[in-house]
């Protein structure tokens, strides 16, 4: 399947095809995500 | 001419910026930041399309056919948790994306045929209901009024929507919050991601005595926390009803990886439920902006704070001040002197801490300012 080349933000993530995403585009998020501080919170954080 | 923020994930407005940052954040500023989690969603879920075949073309044809359905499909904030956990050694399902397809289809009444793995017995297709599965694969068919489950040897032909129940079937429940529809997500098995247990599967009743506690939660929020008020309608998701603790304490929780989703125990109290959804909510601001842009600087150094005996990591610390800010303004809205006095010391102390310790980068140095300008302009 034909990829789109490099989206480079969120913006266009969002206007990209699901099928269409770049893995250029969606592993530095991957490894955003990953990578986040603190990911659970109460009350008593 | 409006200026930006530009942080490692994408931009934000400075006004949008700095409203959030004085404690609240208008719609606007939800509606950015939900639609930077929906993107972030999009990305994470087609990461995990690059690893399974499940429902994959199906997931494409339902976006080009209901986009909008298959946005708040996406959206739905156990979403992301259960993405992270394909990628972070926890539970590694990613043929989940067979049952994400089949229901925006479901939703959308859009014609697919498509296999479905059970996981712990359960078909759990997001936002729409849960199936006790009687054999580890479900066939979903899915038509303008159809929506058929079929299995070797039986099927069961559910309401077109999925929206009650059936036999094996436990439609999703949702309340309606002064005209915003929100999920009492009480099916979802990601919803553990929150730190407490959920309680189990509502019936009608349990479902009755939640709407109406959420309903007298609201109009509380309306009363003593009204800046919230147009965040929480434009941001608030799902509400999961955790178990309740032995001791007889009110729980509450949120995760960075389930924007949107408050966790709260049962209570006959909605002023309490008023207060944790307001602290929670905090937290699920504070954690969007975070995916966005950097504000700490310093993630490994721990800072002593006045809610809790042990020293907390930087962004705990700014997490907890963000929630007790404006859990102060409601406590100084409601009246109660000892307790807006109490969440204000523990706010103040907190930011002054995190703003003289260079433990902020420029841009959450300019948070925190705000934060502090916010309590300093109350009496």
């Amino acid at each position: 399947m034909q990829k789109t080349p490099k989206p480079q933000s969120l913006d266009e993530i969002r206007r990209t095809p699901i099928d269409r995403i770049a893995p250029v585009a969606s592993a530095p998020i991957l490894r955003r995500v990953l990578r986040s501080g603190v990911t659970r919170f109460t009350a008593a954080i | 001419m409006a200026t930006t923020l530009a942080g490692a994930l994408g931009t934000l407005p400075d006004g949008v910026f700095d409203r959030l940052a004085d404690g609240y954040g208008d719609g606007e500023a939800l509606d950015l930041l939900a639609a930077a989690e929906l993107a972030v969603n999009r990305a994470l879920v087609s990461e995990i399309l690059a690893e399974t075949a499940a429902g994959g073309e199906l997931l494409a044809e339902v976006e080009r056919e209901a986009p909008e359905t298959f946005d708040a499909v996406l959206s739905h904030p156990f979403v992301r948790a259960w993405a992270v956990s394909c990628f972070d050694g926890g539970k590694a399902e990613p043929d989940r994306t067979a049952a994400i397809a089949a229901a925006v289809a479901v939703r959308a009444g859009i014609v697919a045929d498509v296999q479905v793995h059970a996981h712990d017995g359960l078909v759990h297709l997001p936002t729409v209901g849960v199936f006790e599965a009687p054999a580890p694969q479900v066939r979903v068919t899915v038509g303008p009024s159809l929506f058929v489950l079929r299995w070797p040897g039986g099927r069961a032909e559910l309401p077109a929507t999925g929206g009650r129940d059936g036999p094996g079937w436990h439609a999703a429940r949702w309340v309606t919050l002064d005209g915003v529809r929100v999920q009492l997500e009480d099916a979802d098995p990601y919803r553990e991601h929150l730190t407490y247990a959920p309680a189990g599967r509502l019936d009608a009743a349990a479902h009755e005595d939640w709407a109406a506690l959420l309903a007298q939660a609201w109009q509380h929020i309306a009363d003593d926390a009204p800046g919230q008020l147009d965040g929480l309608r434009h941001g608030l998701r799902a509400i999961v009803p955790l178990a309740e603790d032995p001791a007889g304490g009110l729980r509450s929780a949120s995760s960075r990886h389930a924007f949107g989703a408050l966790g709260l125990s049962r209570t006959g109290d909605p002023a309490a439920a008023a207060v944790l959804l307001v602290h929670e909510f905090q937290h699920t601001k504070l954690s969007a902006l975070l995916d966005l842009i950097d504000l700490v600087a310093t993630p490994a150094a721990r800072l002593p704070v006045g809610w809790r005996a042990d020293p907390r990591p930087v962004e705990a610390v700014l997490q907890g001040a963000y929630a007790h800010l404006a859990v102060a303004d409601l406590w100084r809205r409601r009246g109660d002197e000892a307790r807006y006095r109490r969440h204000r010391a523990w706010t103040t102390e907190a930011v002054g801490a995190l703003l003289t310790g260079g433990h902020l980068t420029e841009a959450g140095v300019r948070f925190a300012e705000h934060m502090a300008a916010t309590v300093r302009s109350w009496p």
